[in-house]
């Protein structure tokens, strides 16, 4: 009785003691799950890998979707040349074989890279550090390690890439081949389309602080880098260990997202347009290079961007002086032609890494400056109808004894004329009408001396000269478009006053390098605004039209006297010519060597127009960066002689891609 | 041990083994939806990077300079002019007359 009674308690206790020590062991369990100790994380999280999933970065677009800027994926093959040991040689043979390389080459670089690390090993060891092969425990018992130690092949070369970047099909060849050593890279790669004066303005994408992340470095890639980049996604798994994956978790895998497009204001064949005919017309004056520039005038888009440097045999450097050197300053040499252009270091490397001087270079824009003085001057009723300016001679002293000199002598102007003719004897007389805070501040309203807002670095602000440092002689420069300093994307954006419709006219838009939300289809990146600010009020702004269009009658009839081949003119547009003198102007730093004036005796000549005349759709500049000697000789290094040509022969296959209708017979027939 | 304990052993066993059978199934479902969804993602990586591939290509052949390049190549000049009723050099006397041509491009 009393045994069975104490057998009951035993099992009692025996089912007591396994409810609780069943109870402990969930406890554990839940405790081990949910809130595990710091030991027991990092022994886990050792065994868990985290990765990143890159996102696919958004494309670059021209104003009608076609890709500038795509990503593809890429494959290298990358040879770890520890791991390959003794079958290095037929890695060699076999790599060379499936790529299509020369077997020398790839083995000079994987055997140089060997031979380097047997260098490394033998200084590692030389120099008193552990056994390269660490076996611990189990070298005692004559045993090798199935994994080399992590330190043993620290400081080692283990990643030699090989091979150009692979399609996916050449990728899985060379994984087929199952080479030690042998992997293959995956990594993205950015294809850049088309025309390569695109390539700066499109910029460039490189890694990121080291990682091996990419963004945009420069142009538009740097500039709309947060649209274009996307959102990563991340992956974390279990791995064995072998370091393959096990499983992974509910919601460890976070998918990435894709960057969005951008779509750019250029049409890329409007820049090949004039791409090709900028680069005609260089070559046809025999210049250092050239700008050109097409806007719409409506929406402030910036339809192309060229431009172009060429190597001019012959040119010499300018000797600039550096006053610290304590060498004796240089004499200006005389009869040479100079380097005008800023060097360009980047230009020769990769055409992405050219300055862009349409919006970094600033020059004087000579007379192309003088409708925007003139404009103001009627709009204040200065200029008065059927006055005549008298000119007695082709030049004249100013009253504060300034030479000012005509290329184009007329003894009788009118004030229409004075631009018809680019008379600077007769912007003078405009000047001296004008108020120095009259004209100062509408180039100011201009926005001259301002950056324009399109974003891209490392944008030039121009240079206008202060109200209080505006003295007569300024006055006199500014109307003849000298002592001020602009950027093409300005003067493109300030001619556009003279371009725009109805009672936008006189309203200065602002520049994008977006495509404007022209259409439902095909809307703008930033919605459908376009900034403008009032300059001019809109009779004066359309009253400017009528003498420019007698400038570019006087261009055509050069132009089909000098080459009646030429291109038919089917379009008309107005516009203005500038020829000025190149600054002399000397680094930071430096001076001017000795017997060296203001300005070289080369010049930049351009041409800005609009067109069609009655209803401008595009403002187009050209600017001829130091037309050749020859030009200068013969007198056609002028704009309206080296610019005005390319401008027309640009107008005239841009028009017609716009499906801008050319105007009737009848007006053609007027032409020259 | 009684037969009665006996049988409930069994049931216990039985119980538990049936358990941990259906769990490991479920969890080799898993594993294996986990496996297959995978594969299906790396398949729809390769098609996207086909995708991202054609689309290179497709940019690089439709560039304006690429356009400009083909209109003057003699070779495809003919098949962009040709029209109904003129003679076409890429029709061959089997392939009837040009209207009858098949994936003809009409202008």
């Amino acid at each position: 009785m009393t045994s069975d009674r104490n057998a009951d308690r035993v099992a009692m206790g025996l089912r007591v003691f396994g409810v609780l020590a069943l109870v402990a062991v969930v406890a554990r369990v839940f405790q081990l799950q949910a809130y595990p100790s710091d030991d027991l994380r990092a022994a886990v999280d050792a065994r868990t890998t985290g990765s990143r999933i890159e996102s696919v970065r958004g494309d670059l677009l021209d104003r009608r979707g076609r890709v500038l800027a795509t990503t593809r994926i890429g494959y290298r093959v990358v040879v770890d040349p520890v791991a390959a040991g003794d079958q290095i040689d037929r890695v060699i043979v076999a790599l060379s074989e499936q790529l299509g390389t020369r077997a020398d080459d790839l083995g000079v670089r994987l055997m140089r890279a060997a031979a380097e690390n047997e260098r490394r090993r033998a200084e590692l060891q030389a120099g008193g550090q552990a056994p390269l092969q660490t076996g611990g425990w189990l070298s005692s018992l004559g045993l090798t390690p199935r994994r080399p130690s992590p330190d043993a092949d620290k400081g080692l070369l283990r990643f030699v890439p090989v091979s150009g970047v692979l399609t996916r099909d050449e990728g899985d060849a060379v994984r087929a081949l199952r080479l030690p050593g042998v992997t293959v890279e995956r990594r993205s790669v950015r294809e850049v389309m088309g025309d390569e004066s695109l390539a700066p303005l499109v910029g460039k994408v490189g890694y990121k602080d080291y990682s091996n992340l990419r963004e945009g470095k420069i142009g538009a890639e740097r500039l709309f880098q947060d649209r274009l980049e996307g959102e990563a996604g991340s992956l974390r798994y279990v791995r064995d260990a072998n370091g393959r994956p096990l499983w992974v978790e509910r919601g460890a895998w976070q998918d990435a997202h894709a960057g969005k497009d951008v779509r750019l204001s250029i049409d890329s064949e409007i820049q090949r347009i004039v791409s090709e005919e900028l680069e005609r017309g260089v070559i046809d004056a025999d210049a250092a290079g050239g700008r050109a520039l097409v806007c719409d005038p409506d929406t402030g888009e910036i339809l192309a961007m060229v431009d172009l440097v060429r190597d001019v045999p012959g040119a010499v450097d300018v000797p600039w002086w550096d006053p610290k050197s304590g060498v004796e300053r240089p004499t200006m040499p005389e009869g040479v032609r100079f380097n005008v252009i800023r060097e360009d270091v980047g230009r020769g490397s990769e055409p992405a890494l050219a300055r862009n001087r349409c919006v970094e270079d600033i020059y004087e824009p000579g007379s192309t400056f003088k409708p925007f003085v003139w404009a103001i001057a009627h709009e204040l009723g200065r200029l008065k109808n059927g006055e005549t300016i008298h000119c007695p001679t082709r030049s004249i002293s100013t009253w504060y004894g300034r030479h000012i000199e005509d290329v184009t002598y007329r003894e009788d102007l009118t004030w229409d004329d004075v631009l018809r003719y680019s008379s600077n004897i007769g912007m003078y007389n405009v000047t001296e009408r004008l108020t120095h805070e009259e004209l100062n501040s509408v180039v100011n309203r201009l926005k001259f001396g301002e950056r324009t807002g399109l974003g891209l670095p490392g944008e030039a602000s121009g240079l206008v000269t202060s109200r209080r440092d505006w003295t007569k002689y300024t006055q006199t420069s500014v109307g003849m478009g000298y002592e001020v300093g602009v950027t093409p994307v300005q003067m493109v954006r300030a001619f556009s006053v003279f371009a725009r419709h109805g009672d936008d006219a006189g309203t200065l838009p602002g520049v994008r390098l977006t495509a404007a939300g022209v259409d439902e289809t095909r809307p703008g990146v930033v919605g459908d605004e376009i900034y403008v600010e009032r300059v001019y009020d809109p009779e004066s702004a359309v009253a400017v039209r009528e003498p420019l269009k007698a400038v570019v009658e006087r261009m055509d009839a050069f132009r089909l006297r000098r080459d009646k081949d030429d291109v038919p003119v089917r379009y008309t547009m107005f516009g203005k010519s500038g020829t000025a003198y190149i600054a002399c102007t000397p680094p930071k730093g430096l001076r001017r060597p000795r017997g060296a004036g203001g300005y070289f005796k080369q010049y930049n000549s351009s041409f800005l127009v609009a067109a069609p005349a009655e209803d401008p759709e595009i403002v187009v500049l050209v600017v001829i960066d130091d037309p050749g000697p020859e030009q200068i000789r013969k007198r056609e290094h002028y704009g309206s002689a080296v610019a005005g040509p390319v401008v027309r022969r640009v107008v005239e296959r841009t028009l017609p891609y716009l499906g801008v209708p050319p105007p009737p017979a009848s007006e053609i027939a007027k032409k020259p | 041990m009684g037969a009665g304990m006996f049988a409930k052993l069994v049931v216990l066993v039985l119980a538990v083994g049936g358990t941990a059978v259906g769990m490991l199934a479920l969890r080799q479902s898993r594993l294996q939806a986990a496996h297959e969804a995978a594969e299906a993602r790396l398949r729809m990586r390769a098609h996207a990077e086909r995708t991202m591939e054609l689309r290179v290509r497709i940019a690089r052949r439709i560039t304006p300079a690429a356009l400009a390049e083909y209109a003057h190549d003699p070779a495809l000049v003919p098949a962009i002019e040709a029209r109904p009723g003129q003679s076409d050099t890429l029709l061959n006397d089997t392939e009837g007359t040009p209207d009858e041509a098949p994936g003809r491009v009409r202008p």
